[in-house]
């Protein structure tokens, strides 16, 4: 089974990518990342907090299936020292 | 009532093991040989708990009353893994592989004794297991869950958050807790209001004349002292007792610091700090009814022998404040006090010095405490209670989990 890694809530979601390319097309890219900075960032940051609520609540769900799940398992054991209906 | 087979369930079990969980598996298991059931210890060849390395023979062997099952533990403890494994549980979030990690690397990890539980479990009619922390009860109380019984000695700690021992707590038929606090917190950490069980404790029996000029000339006490008894270690607060007692000493504060117990940190060098090492029971005593208070500085104590044991003799107790169940006993028997800082324990071990009336009468209602609270006959009364019902009421099939 693959290993399920937590979300960590203090992964931030990037604004800009790797610059890859040749040195005027890095330039170019550097120049409209710049340009949209104003426009952008706030929206990743928007994103990050947004992430970051959904980590937390998923916790919350995980723990509240956890907690289900142990008591379902507690009642079935209770249930079959009961012994047949009529004993 | 018949005697049953019973087995109790401990990571360590041996002569010179004199750990709080160790101890108390140990006087349980013998008192319920003497009440008429046959014993079996199920253990690990550890004998100390940081390692957990083979040092005991594997097999089985006897000690006493009690037929004893020592398993291997498939790798010792490297504390570098397990830090590393700890680092998801002290960050809150873990998921299921992260406890199975951090289980097997805190140890100890014996697939042998884990393998015994479930191809043995028919022979055994009851099952004790002995603190929840480990990977024996943790992994073990599954198995065999219709006869299992489960003293856990609970501290409040990260290493025992985990959903795994949520889950064997649950699974448990009675639990054994030695404090209303112990039961307070398991039912805080793991969500669960309804645990089956009662406050059990152990039985302290004083005897009835300890050897205090004895124990003073043995180990050549004049002056009057504050005793530590136990496991000398950071974790048990020695470190926060040595920085509020020697200023006080220094201070002239007019008695020595003893301590008796294998040390597992520096140890101060002063004249006033006197290292006795291991002591045994009988000079213990003597100690301990000689001392003109005892300090049980740790804030992890799901019981606390020593402090009671202490408050048996009619010795004081001075516990810090953030220990719930060393304030507990405190508060409900009115013999000990609770300090907040080193000014505070040095106030209360010069009140223990100078006023012998209000000593008196701390150890007075100490005496009663014990008397009325912690005898053989009401523990051994419970225990016997809970294996005969799980002997009744246990599944006639094998363990299906």
């Amino acid at each position: 089974m693959p290993r399920r890694l937590p979300l960590s809530e203090h992964d931030e979601i990037a604004p800009y990518g790797d610059l890859e390319g040749s040195p005027p097309t890095r330039a170019v890219k550097r120049a409209v990342r710049r340009a949209l900075r104003r426009h952008l960032w706030p929206l990743t940051a928007q994103m990050s907090r947004h992430n970051r609520a959904v980590s937390t609540v998923l916790a919350a769900h995980r723990h509240q299936l956890t907690w289900l799940a142990q008591e379902c398992e507690r009642l079935r054991c209770d249930t079959d020292l009961l012994g047949p209906p009529g004993e | 009532m018949t005697g049953h087979r019973v087995a109790v369930v401990v990571a360590r079990f041996g002569a010179g093991i004199t750990g709080g969980a160790e101890l108390h598996a140990r006087q349980v298991g013998e008192r319920l040989a003497g009440r008429g059931h046959q014993v079996t210890v199920l253990t690990t060849c550890a004998e100390d708990y940081v390692t957990w390395a083979n040092v005991l023979p594997a097999g089985e062997s006897r000690d006493g009353p009690l037929r004893v099952l020592r398993f291997p533990v498939r790798a010792e403890r490297d504390l570098n893994r397990w830090e590393a494994s700890m680092q998801p549980i002290l960050r809150g979030r873990w998921t299921p592989d992260d406890e199975a990690t951090m289980l097997r690397e805190q140890g100890p990890d014996s697939p042998a004794l884990l393998d015994h539980l479930r191809d043995h479990a028919d022979d055994h009619d009851a099952f004790i297991f002995f603190t929840l922390l480990y990977a024996p009860t943790v992994e073990g109380v599954p198995l065999v869950w219709d006869r299992a019984l489960l003293v856990p000695t609970l501290h409040d700690e990260p290493a025992a958050r985990l959903d795994a021992q949520a889950r064997a707590i649950r699974l448990v038929r009675r639990v054994m807790w030695n404090s209303p606090e112990e039961r307070e917190l398991a039912e805080r950490t793991y969500d669960v209001q309804d645990l089956r069980g009662e406050v059990t404790g152990v039985g302290i029996e004083p005897p009835a004349s300890p050897p205090v000029a004895a124990a003073r000339t043995r180990f050549g006490l004049e002056r009057p002292y504050l005793l530590y008894a136990g496991r000398i270690d950071a974790d048990k607060g020695c470190g926060e007792l040595f920085d509020a007692f020697l200023p006080w000493a220094e201070a002239g504060g007019g008695a020595d610091l003893v301590l008796a117990g294998r040390a597992w940190m520096e140890l101060p060098d002063h004249p006033a700090v006197r290292h006795l090492g291991f002591v045994e029971p009988a000079d213990l005593w003597g100690l301990v009814a000689g001392a003109a208070a005892t300090a049980v500085p740790s804030r992890h104590e799901s019981l606390s022998m020593i402090a009671l044991e202490s408050l048996a003799v009619g010795t004081p107790i001075l516990v810090p404040e953030g220990s719930p169940v060393l304030e507990g006993h405190v508060r409900r028997s009115g013999a000990g006090i609770v300090y907040r800082d080193a000014a505070d324990l040095g106030a209360a071990l010069t009140r223990m010095l100078a006023d012998q009336p209000a000593r008196d009468a701390l150890g007075a209602a100490g005496r009663r405490y014990v008397a009325e609270r912690y005898t053989w006959e009401r523990v051994m009364s419970i225990y016997d209670d809970a294996i005969e019902a799980v002997a009744r009421r246990r599944r006639a099939a094998a363990p299906r989990l």
